[in-house]
């Protein structure tokens, strides 16, 4: 390959060599020092040989000695070409403005690569940098990298990592997400505990705050299950509020009815199908297919977008549509009576379990009433769940029952 | 070395690779070049290279390479 590329450089022409002598001829060249290339006898008395430019000069004065005649048949390599076309300065000036728009283009960014995890607003980030003036189409040599990082992070709170890196005409943007402090409690706010829904409590673990309720209770929503009110136990001490914390577990119950069609249809694909195209050009969509090829109703439509891509980045505003309908057939068929109780059992457990917040199913009730073409279900679900939740209390220190008070209601008391 | 003592009396080294290619080291002069024969004159050496769509390959001073479908390689004495 590089053989022929010098060969190509330095110009090469190819001979006809024609007389009764050719191995004279041959054995000459090689005694000479000349090397002739693709030697090919094409008749008894005619061979063609490709020698380079250079030897070309020394053949003349060896021919005359073989008694051949020497004709040129091609010249072929950039001496030549040179000589064709050096008198054609539109073209050599054509040839230097692409070559110097190439190097000009090459020294440009044109495609900016990112990377935006969870957590981080791309869009922010995007506008910041158009800010600094980092844009497509800009010189590739403005970006430094450590300055931009510096200023992307300062300005952005929500980074943790920010990295801009130069490859070619790609600007890569790559960035982390900060992590978020975690909420410092305020124990200083007052709260309870109350029920969110209605259940008979089987378990509770009460961390701080005065229980209101044990478990076998039967509890209402809303009921106050904690209190934020610790009284005292001891004569020196006095009652306090709190932030009441809980894991309350109850025994819920959840009804529900299903309905299901005890028939349904059923399609079956017939194996026709039929295929039309369209071709879109930026925003001119030419159809391959006439205003009576509709579709009709009894198919599945599936519909393919293929869009002409040159490379990673680059994608034409060329696409080809292709809508593809293939019939069916439906009739009616009637489900098995086991089959459709599964189905309405898997239904409420499932319908169920996304009510829960934290907690599992323990029994099942069900009462089936089939008729009307419809199989009726009404479902009792028994469930056990943390039914505690922490509310906001709004009493205060003022709130609080006073020593003197206390006296005088002991005082009378007695 | 004894190539180098070889070529020194005049005598060439033959080269044959597979049936597609010879190549004669030495001082060689062509008596004969056609696509079916040639004949190559190496010092006390005659060498015959019969075959098929014969082509010179290489052809200087100190080498001689033909290439095609060769058929047979005689050398013939005198």
């Amino acid at each position: 390959m590089l053989e022929k590329l010098l060969h190509w450089f330095c110009g090469e022409v190819e001979l006809r060599i024609r007389g009764a002598e050719l191995e004279r001829f041959l054995n000459r060249c090689a005694l000479a020092g000349i090397q002739p290339r693709k030697i090919r006898r094409t008749q008894i008395d005619e061979m063609s040989i490709r020698l380079s430019a250079a030897d070309f000069h020394r053949l003349g004065r060896m021919r005359k000695r073989t008694r051949c005649r020497v004709h040129i048949t091609r010249r072929i390599g950039a001496p030549f070409l040179w000589k064709r076309y050096r008198f054609r300065f539109g073209l050599w000036a054509g040839i230097l403005v692409l070559l110097l728009t190439c190097f000009e283009l090459r020294t440009r960014i044109w495609v900016i690569e990112t990377s935006f995890p969870d957590g981080v607003d791309g869009t922010a980030v995007m506008q910041e940098l158009e800010g600094l003036g980092i844009h497509a189409g800009m010189r590739a040599e403005d970006v430094v990298p450590a300055e931009l990082r510096l200023a992307v992070l300062g300005a952005r709170e929500d980074l943790s990592f920010f990295a801009a890196n130069v490859e070619g005409s790609v600007l890569r943007v790559v960035t982390g997400a900060a992590k978020e402090a975690p909420e410092v409690e305020d124990k200083v706010t007052v709260r309870d505990v109350v029920a969110v829904k209605d259940g008979v409590i089987e378990k509770q673990i009460v961390r701080r705050g005065t229980a209101q309720c044990i478990p076998g209770d039967a509890v209402v929503k809303g009921q106050l299950l904690v209190d934020a009110l610790v009284e005292t136990q001891t004569e020196w001490g006095s009652d306090r509020l709190v932030t009441a914390e809980a894991d309350i577990w109850a025994k819920t119950k959840y009804a529900a009815a299903c309905v299901m069609p005890e028939t349904v249809q059923k399609t079956s694909l017939t194996g026709k199908e039929t295929t039309r195209y369209a071709l879109c050009i930026g925003k001119t969509r030419i159809n391959f297919y006439g205003k009576q090829c509709a579709f009709p109703e009894n198919c599945d439509r599936i519909y393919s977008i293929h869009s002409v891509r040159l490379n990673e980045y680059l994608t034409l505003p060329i696409a080809l549509y292709s809508e593809t309908c293939r019939y069916y057939t439906s009739k009616e068929q009637a489900l098995d009576e086991i089959r459709m109780q599964s189905c309405i059992r898997s239904g409420t457990r499932h319908r169920v379990r996304r009510q829960l917040v934290q907690g599992s199913l323990s029994e099942e009730d069900y009462a089936w009433e089939p008729g009307d073409g419809v199989l009726t279900a009404q479902t009792v679900v028994w469930c056990y769940e943390q039914i505690g939740e922490v509310v906001e209390d709004g009493r205060t220190e003022e709130d609080l029952p006073k020593e003197e008070e206390t006296q005088e209601n002991e005082e009378s008391e007695t | 070395m004894e190539r180098i003592q070889q070529l020194a009396a005049g005598m060439p080294a033959i080269e044959i690779e597979g049936n597609h290619k010879v190549v004669l080291s030495g001082r060689c002069m062509i008596t004969l070049y056609s696509p079916q024969e040639m004949q190559i004159h190496c010092g006390a050496l005659r060498i015959c290279v019969t075959g098929d769509g014969l082509e010179l390959q290489t052809l200087d001073a100190s080498e001689l390479s033909i290439c095609g479908t060769i058929a047979s390689v005689e050398l013939l004495t005198g």
